[in-house]
């Protein structure tokens, strides 16, 4: 990916892990439900309420942010970095948003042999949405390309 | 909770995510191919490239880990603290086997290599509540009393024992230890293939659970799964294939991207939709006798105990065969039956390749090497009217190239017996006392000989 267009990307089916740290440098990993642009060089990501609180603890104290969408079936995938700009209650028309991405995820995954039963047992939701910058954009499709930085395509 | 608690979690079905962070305060997401299990304290992870998390994890120890349950997708998150890298020991070693043969079974020899392996302190593990829905009353294939089932395989493992001691010939040894796989231990595809150390190869001599017997069929020490356990005579278990056959694929086209030469990929020995296999080496009196390979299309057929229980019967089978090939009692010639005509109107010709040694049956290849001399002789006496035969005549054919100790003949023509099962049924090597068989063909033979 010399270049890549965002927006196209995540349109597809994809699962989302958001890197956090506190302020003693340890790192948090974290899923996220959806993750969508939110304007130019802006970006949001969409923390699930069981496991949201203790990277919005760390959102809240330094800002320091890194999302890493991924497609399952091919691992292809690319990680935004930034710092987070505002942390609010996801919107019902977010809402709405964030079902469908979460409904191209689940069918992804039972794409790689996940059955039904398992996929509806995912809790998605409530979620808190994080807004970030996106100041850089890396390559993440495992591999000796791997963490090369690329170009966003406006 | 316990690390040995969530294992199932670590065999690379479901990739894991790591997240770390530079000296900056800058954090990194990146995807994770292998977490190993190494004690309850302490975990490895493979570095095949020396990426972003790897440069972090040297300038702040600290990183984060969510695995998930490959079955539910319970997700879990490991705390951990970067100890040291290793490039050489025994843990290297071990993951380095595996990655090497997901590598040559995936055709990313070369590229999908192991750097070193990261072994990382456990800090704390937890259980993400919330994550899932609750569960509904079925209970998970491991929730079954260890016990109980550990009982069940050594009743199994008895029974096959017991088998394999009264197996009288080879050929019966072979198939018992094949068809107790299935109905033993619920492996139904398996494969066992012989040593033949004059050409470092291994030559499959028979098969259960697949569309043909593939005997004849030849691996090379150190080449791809059933290679690599040939090589370091340690049994190596793949589970998840599919997840693996992803991830490298996804580094493939990574990595033809970065302008990196790959050899063609290789297809999959056997099951072309296999989810797990474990290949386990027959070794007997420190010689390597052969590799039985188990294939299944449960991503999770074979865990670490399987491999334990499995190891053990592997090392009986081996001592059997070692035994049971050597033995050399061979029965005295009584007078044979007189040979029935052929049927009408069937003809079969034998065509010898002087220069590589093989034998092809009505233009199709039958067999090369040793066998193929063995046959070659049998069809020839067998046209001046010669019909019985014994293993010890064989053995005295300075001509067929026999090794003179471990010569493997009865294994040789187990394989030339299964090769004409599956290629010209009409002719055929039946035994009718220890060490004597008798040639019988249905058709007219015809032999011709082509430099």
């Amino acid at each position: 990916m010399g270049q890549v267009d965002i927006a196209e990307f995540l349109k597809r089916g994809l699962c989302v892990l958001v890197a956090t740290r506190d302020a003693s440098l340890s790192p948090l990993c974290v899923t996220a439900s959806a993750c969508a642009l939110a304007g130019p060089g802006r970006a949001v990501v969409y923390l699930p309420a069981y496991e949201g609180a203790p990277a919005l603890a760390n959102l809240r104290a330094n800002a320091a942010i890194a999302v890493l969408v991924e497609e399952p079936t091919t691992h292809r995938g690319i990680q935004l970095k930034g710092r987070s700009l505002a942390i609010r209650e996801a919107t019902p028309t977010e809402l709405a948003h964030v079902a469908e991405f979460v409904a191209r995820t689940k069918a992804e995954l039972a794409e790689i042999g996940f059955a039904p039963t398992v996929l509806e047992r995912m809790n998605f939701t409530p979620c808190t949405a994080v807004e970030f910058s996106v100041e850089h954009v890396f390559e993440q499709t495992p591999g000796p390309g791997a963490g090369r930085a690329i170009e966003a395509r406006p | 909770m316990k690390l040995s608690e969530i294992k199932h979690c670590f065999q690379g079905v479901t990739p894991a995510g790591i997240a770390t962070c530079d000296a900056d305060g800058t954090p990194n997401m990146a995807l994770l191919s292998q977490v190993y299990y190494l004690d309850e304290k302490h975990v490895a992870l493979s570095c095949q490239f020396f990426n972003k998390t790897r440069r972090n994890v040297d300038q702040n120890p600290y990183a984060s880990v969510r695995l998930w349950d490959p079955v539910n997708l319970q997700p879990y998150l490991m705390q951990l603290r970067f100890l040291r890298a290793e490039t050489s020991g025994p843990v290297f070693d071990d993951m380095s086997s595996r990655i090497d043969a997901i590598a040559r079974v995936t055709g990313m020899a070369g590229i999908f290599k192991l750097l070193s392996a990261d072994v990382y302190e456990v800090l704390s593990l937890s259980v993400l509540e919330g994550a899932l829905q609750p569960a509904p009353a079925t209970p998970l294939p491991w929730a079954v009393d260890p016990r109980q089932a550990g009982r069940e395989e050594l009743r199994g493992l008895q029974m096959l024992s017991d088998r394999l001691c009264r197996a009288r010939t080879l050929e019966a040894l072979y198939a018992e230890l094949l068809a107790s796989m299935a109905s033993l231990f619920g492996a139904e595809h398996a494969l066992l293939l012989l040593h033949e150390e004059t050409c470092g190869k291994l030559i499959a001599i028979d098969s259960r659970g697949y569309d043909r017997v593939g005997a004849g069929a030849e691996v090379k020490v150190g080449e791809g799964l059933i290679g690599t356990v040939a090589h370091s005579r340690k049994p190596l278990r793949l589970s998840g294939m599919a997840a693996m056959r992803r991830y490298t694929h996804a580094v493939r086209e990574s990595a033809l991207k970065s302008g990196l030469a790959l050899a063609a990929e290789i297809p999959l020995p056997g099951l072309a939709d296999a989810q797990a296999q474990l290949a386990l080496p027959l070794v007997a009196h420190d010689q390597l006798i052969g590799v039985l390979a188990l294939e299944s299309r449960d991503p999770l057929a074979f865990e670490d105990w399987h491999e334990a229980y499995l190891a053990l019967l592997a090392n009986q089978a081996a001592l059997a065969i070692a035994m049971l090939s050597e033995r050399e009692e061979d029965d005295e010639a009584e007078p044979t039956a007189p040979e029935p005509a052929p049927l009408p109107a069937r003809r079969r010709v034998f065509t010898w390749f002087t220069g590589d040694e093989s034998v092809f049956v009505d233009g199709e290849y039958l067999i090369r090497n040793v066998p193929a001399r063995i046959l070659w002789k049998l069809l020839r006496e067998h046209a001046t009217g010669r019909r019985e035969f014994s293993n010890r005549e064989l053995r005295m054919d300075e001509n067929l190239g026999l090794p003179p100790v471990k010569d493997n003949l009865e294994s040789r023509l187990i394989l030339l017996r299964k090769r004409l099962q599956e290629r010209c049924p009409d002719v055929r090597l039946v035994s009718v006392k220890r060490g004597r068989f008798v040639l019988e063909r249905d058709s007219e033979i015809e032999l011709i000989e082509k430099p």
